[in-house]
């Protein structure tokens, strides 16, 4: 039962946290296996212990290239991604009170992409880099844009989601115009490409800085994870239990704006994950934060390696959007997850 | 071998400039430029039909180094040129204009990389020489097989769509294979 899970302490959580990682292990190890350029798996094992300068074994350097810097900085960062979706899809679950908040539902995403098709298309500067901090400003941009709408995030949240779906309408309109009015039809494709989402341009620089904003902002949550719990009572149960209600919740938007801002100016705006992954999560944790996000981070960063790896293989000599992927793989699942979780009668 | 490309032969391309020389009233001028066209292409097509059957990369643009690139896929303009110069295109999709990762493009493994000259200034690699500069520093790239051979040809982006400039392309290509020496 589940209920008897969600109150059953921690050795559950410890036993499902540890069954996570190694999945985790599992899939990544699976994945920097899987490719077009087939490698054998005594190679890859060189590869990947060569690259953490356990041995030195002497492999085709290009093998152990596109074990090392292509599949398994590409898989780890994935994991990344999967985790901060997820963390800040339950984080804004709670804090909104509403199970179908997601980290775009702030107009995070929106932003992002009109950010980067101003680099695209109208060419405000060129390159991967401009790129990214231009997706990063539309981001955050939305985001102040949400937070001046809603008082600084103190007039509740039905009024914060109502100012996360106009700006998310602003910014994609803002979008549309820019392509239909500027844009050709290599373009647009770059734009749908880009509002899909890829891996395919990651490297070991994005996983260090990806990994230094998630813990940071992982630390963060957890460490206001009570608070989170108080905030599922409402705004006025959870004031009266002494928890600066304004403060915090500005605190945690912020932080998800960030960690959202980061995985989408990084490998575009990939969807489903921070909304599917937290109910999957709860249902096997329950709903107490200081359990919920670390199985969170757990089974998101598992579910996007898996995703990314069937966008790798299902089609031969090309790439399919990851954000096709998670929704195409995720939809199945959650709908079993529904099912399973359906009102006894 | 012609029939195996979708966009060759090239009867539909010479219907064009029939029509279009006909409109104008230049009839005899579209007819000089087919003649011309079909020469070009039984030129190359009986220098290169030999025993050597190489693979071709067709590289468009990247948006940056480490993105998927812009490819040219498998039996548009890209395989025609492959195949008028005895090979054929490394990347086999039906896409005209797949996008592929590294590891795909080392994995497809191509005797020749054709280093496309974009001139649209819009991302860093859209210049071919940028392109070569990647291929030839990128610690990983450098070692593909058609890169340590310096088998890296230039040719300009407009032939990799369909049009008479596309023939003109292979003519760019092959005056570089010439001086190479292909396995």
């Amino acid at each position: 039962m589940p209920s008897d899970r969600s109150e059953g302490g921690a050795g559950w959580l410890a036993i499902f946290l540890a069954l996570m990682l190694i999945a985790l292990a599992f899939v990544v190890a699976l994945a920097t296996t899987i490719g077009d350029f087939s490698i054998g798996l005594g190679t890859v094992v060189l590869a990947i212990t060569n690259g953490f300068g356990l041995t030195h074994a002497d492999i085709p350097r290009i093998q152990e290239a596109v074990v090392w810097d292509l599949r398994l900085s590409r898989a780890l960062v994935a994991a990344l991604a999967g985790a901060g979706l997820a963390i800040c899809g339950a984080i804004l679950q709670a804090l909104l009170r509403n199970a179908l908040a997601e980290p775009f539902v702030l107009g995070v995403s929106a932003g992002a992409s009109t950010g980067a098709v101003c680099v695209i298309v109208l060419g405000i500067g060129a390159g991967s880099l401009t790129l990214s901090m231009g997706a990063f400003a539309g981001a955050f941009a939305a985001f102040a844009l949400v937070a001046i709408l809603s008082n600084g995030a103190t007039s509740g949240p039905n009024h914060t989601i109502l100012a996360g779906v106009a700006a998310a309408q602003l910014f994609n309109a803002l979008t549309s115009y820019i392509v239909t009015t500027s844009g050709n039809a290599q373009q647009a494709r770059d734009v749908m490409f880009w509002l899909l989402g890829s891996f395919g341009g990651v490297r070991w620089g994005d996983f260090q800085l990806l990994t230094v904003v998630i813990a940071l902002g992982l630390a963060i949550c957890l460490w206001m994870a009570r608070s989170l719990d108080a905030f599922t009572f409402g705004d006025e149960d959870a004031a009266a239990l002494g928890v600066p209600v304004a403060r915090i919740r500005l605190i945690l938007f912020a932080v998800t704006a960030m960690i959202t801002a980061t995985i989408v100016s990084m490998v575009g705006a990939i969807g489903f994950v921070g909304l599917v992954v937290p109910h999957a999560a709860r249902y096997v944790v329950g709903p107490i934060h200081l359990r919920l996000l670390p199985a969170c981070a757990a089974v998101g960063a598992v579910f996007m390696v898996l995703a990314d790896i069937a966008s790798r293989v299902v089609a031969t000599q090309q790439t399919v959007p990851i954000g096709v992927v998670t929704a195409l793989v995720g939809v199945p699942f959650f709908a079993i997850i529904l099912y399973r979780a359906r009102p006894q009668a | 071998m012609a029939a195996e490309t979708r966009f060759g032969p090239w009867t539909s391309l010479y219907k064009e400039i029939e029509d279009l020389a006909r409109i104008f009233d230049v009839a005899d001028r579209g007819e000089a430029l087919i003649a011309d066209l079909k020469q070009r292409e039984a030129a190359l097509r009986a220098e290169f039909s030999g025993d050597k059957h190489p693979t071709f990369l067709f590289w468009f643009s990247s948006p940056s180094p480490a993105d998927d690139a812009y490819l040219g896929g498998g039996n548009g303009p890209s395989g025609y040129i492959a195949d008028l110069l005895g090979g054929s295109n490394a990347i086999k999709t039906e896409a005209d204009w797949p996008t592929l990762g590294w590891e795909g493009i080392l994995a497809a493994d191509p005797t020749v990389i054709v280093a496309s000259q974009v001139d649209r200034n819009r991302w860093e690699l859209d210049n071919a020489d940028a392109k070569i500069a990647y291929l030839t520093s990128d610690p990983t790239v450098s070692q593909m097989d058609a890169v340590k051979g310096g088998r890296i040809v230039v040719m300009s982006g407009a032939a990799m769509n369909p049009s008479i400039r596309t023939i003109y392309g292979a003519e760019e290509v092959a005056k570089q294979l010439r001086t190479l020496d292909l396995p």
